[in-house]
């Protein structure tokens, strides 16, 4: 609980800038708030840290005037009125209600048996994600271990988001205990299933909110990558986050708070993780196509601070360097052109989307129950674009698996699925934005009826 | 057409909260701290204390880091450590080391070989040592 009230600075100051930015309603401006004031108070302390001033009182006056102004700014804003969705459900949306919270309960006690038998996470989370945010916690005698190759951090140019946040906890905290990893973890989880919610209601009603929320709890690849405390659940919160928002901003011709909003957690995405990068450039893309050039403009002014500390970082403070490319493009292009890595990936890829769920409630098996109920909205095709970002991250997996130096099949075994996991919410949303809503199936039907009766 | 509706939802909900139940049943049957890193953290704990706060501090084992056993016990000890950080001793010159066995053996002879006098020995295969003077 301590952990938790170190943390509340963090998120209500996140909260408080999406409702500048984006006053959307609580119940998307809750987990929003909570993801963003995470990556706020990550490169506050990055920078405190980097300036070897980190501490308590540093950490918390930076955090006081930034929440001061923030809160002056909204306290001088126009109140917004848009709270929860209201429009007529069907009765059956109790099932569905009570669906969640029954699943949501089996994901919690899920959580707590992980952390019972594992406090300190998977194996990444000790060798490369919680040991990094200990060394960024021991300030200025020991933050650089954890960006040196040299002292045995093994991925030094890995982006500090997650290490960084659960750094500035500790700090304030004044120890490092197992539980705030845990709970980072935790809130980024339930944070991730409350936005695939949130923003599914928003646009497509309660319904299809909630079975959005029920596939995702269902996706066992999902669930048990939430207690590890590794960065993936993390990226597949500000990826989903991104993703949203721009679908937001579709409806509503662009509106440059939101598209903004979309482009500070694609910043978010890259100072999370390596993944993050190429998102970036896959949502700029996408504003630029659909919003044209002043939305673009928008999305990068929002990407550009994190982009810049994540490349400026990568390129100024890291010490070593990752061996995972080949040194030359004639090693590449042999590798790309051999066939037997191809054989391999594909296979990989396959059979770690088949093993997100048990087979009997498979994610696939659900979507597509979903699917035959309710149908696919007649302008589905032109949502197809919510696919390219989480698709094109993929893809640039696929492409990194061709060319790693890594042996393929331990790369393949250790982080397939967890690149599946980075964007399987965000695939969820545009899959569940391309379905009818019951309340426009209800008004076809109405439709339906009073003709047949003329 | 809603009836249809209703059926593939309540079945999606239905199935969701029984795929939610067998995840949380596996999660119940997970081996607890496989790689040693909670147990670490207990056995290090009294070391740390004799350890300076910071700074890098040498690592002494018989088990090779380039095997399994060795590299994850390695990360293990890093882990309980950190932030101080742990390097072999042979690949720096440093004041400090940390012992980290698995089995009983003269370790006083270990710590010699590679220059350092034993200072405590806690038990638990956790020993610290001090570069000896000559």
């Amino acid at each position: 609980m301590i952990d938790f009230l170190a943390m509340a600075p963090a998120f209500v100051l996140g909260w408080i800038v999406v409702r500048l930015l984006a006053p959307l309603g609580w119940f998307l401006e809750i987990p929003l708030g909570l993801g963003l004031g995470a990556g706020i108070s990550s490169v506050i302390f990055f920078f405190l840290t980097w300036a070897r001033v980190a501490s308590r009182v540093a950490v918390l006056s930076c955090e006081a005037v930034l929440l001061a102004a923030a809160g002056l700014l909204l306290f001088r804003s126009k109140r917004s009125k848009d709270g929860v969705p209201g429009r007529a459900q069907p009765g059956w949306i109790w099932a569905l209600r009570v669906g969640a919270v029954v699943a949501l309960a089996f994901v919690a006690a899920d959580f707590s048996q992980s952390l019972t038998a594992n406090p300190d996470g998977g194996y990444d989370a000790a060798a490369i994600w919680n040991i990094r945010a200990r060394y960024l916690a021991g300030g200025a005698p020991s933050w650089h271990y954890g960006v040196s190759d040299k002292t045995g951090t093994n991925h030094p140019g890995y982006p500090l988001l997650t290490s960084g946040f659960i750094a500035r906890t500790w700090i304030l905290l004044g120890e490092l205990p197992s539980s705030t990893p845990a709970i980072v973890s935790a809130v980024f989880a339930l944070a991730t299933i409350a936005l695939l919610c949130a923003s599914v209601w928003k646009v497509a009603g309660e319904a299809l909110g909630l079975l959005a929320m029920l596939v995702l709890l269902a996706t066992e690849g999902f669930v048990s990558q939430a207690s590890v405390q590794y960065a993936d659940v993390p990226l597949s919160f500000y990826v989903l986050a991104s993703v949203a928002l721009l679908a937001i901003a579709a409806g509503k011709e662009w509106p440059p708070g939101i598209v903004t909003l979309a482009g500070i957690f694609a910043g978010c995405a890259a100072w999370t993780k390596n993944e993050g990068l190429p998102f970036v450039a896959f949502v700029f893309l996408i504003a630029l196509w659909r919003g044209g050039f002043r939305s673009a403009g928008w999305l990068a002014s929002g990407a550009a601070p994190m982009l810049i500390v994540t490349l400026a970082f990568k390129a100024l403070l890291v010490d070593g360097k990752e061996i995972m490319f080949p040194a030359t493009a004639g090693q590449a292009i042999h590798m790309i052109a051999d066939v037997s890595r191809w054989s391999e990936i594909i296979p990989s890829f396959a059979r770690n989307f088949w093993e997100l769920g048990f087979p009997w409630a498979h994610p696939f098996l659900l979507m597509a129950v979903v699917a035959w109920a309710f149908g696919f909205a007649a302008d589905a095709r032109s949502r197809l674009w919510l696919f390219i970002a989480p698709v094109g991250m993929l893809a640039a997996d696929f492409a990194i698996y061709l060319i790693t130096m890594s042996g393929l099949t331990w790369h393949l075994g250790t982080s397939n699925n967890r690149v599946i996991v980075q964007v399987w919410p965000a695939l969820l949303l545009g899959f569940f934005l391309a379905l009818r809503a019951p309340a426009v199936q209800e008004m076809d039907t109405r439709q339906r009826k009073s003709k047949s009766k003329t | 057409m809603p009836k249809r509706a209703a059926i593939g939802a309540i079945a999606v909900a239905v199935l969701a909260v029984f795929a939610a139940m067998k995840s949380s049943d596996l999660s119940s049957q997970q081996a607890a701290d496989p790689f040693g890193i909670a147990s670490a953290q207990t056995r290090f704990a009294p070391a740390l204390e004799m350890l300076p706060t910071s700074g890098v501090i040498g690592y002494l084992s018989a088990l090779p880091a380039g095997e399994n056993a060795g590299s994850i016990a390695y990360m293990a000890a890093q882990y309980a450590v950190a932030p101080r950080a742990i390097v072999p001793v042979e690949k720096s010159p440093v004041e400090w080391a940390l012992g980290n066995f698995a089995r009983p053996g003269n370790f006083a002879e270990r710590g010699a070989q590679a220059g350092f006098r034993l200072v405590h020995d806690f038990g638990n295969g956790v020993v610290v040592y001090r570069r000896a003077r000559p």
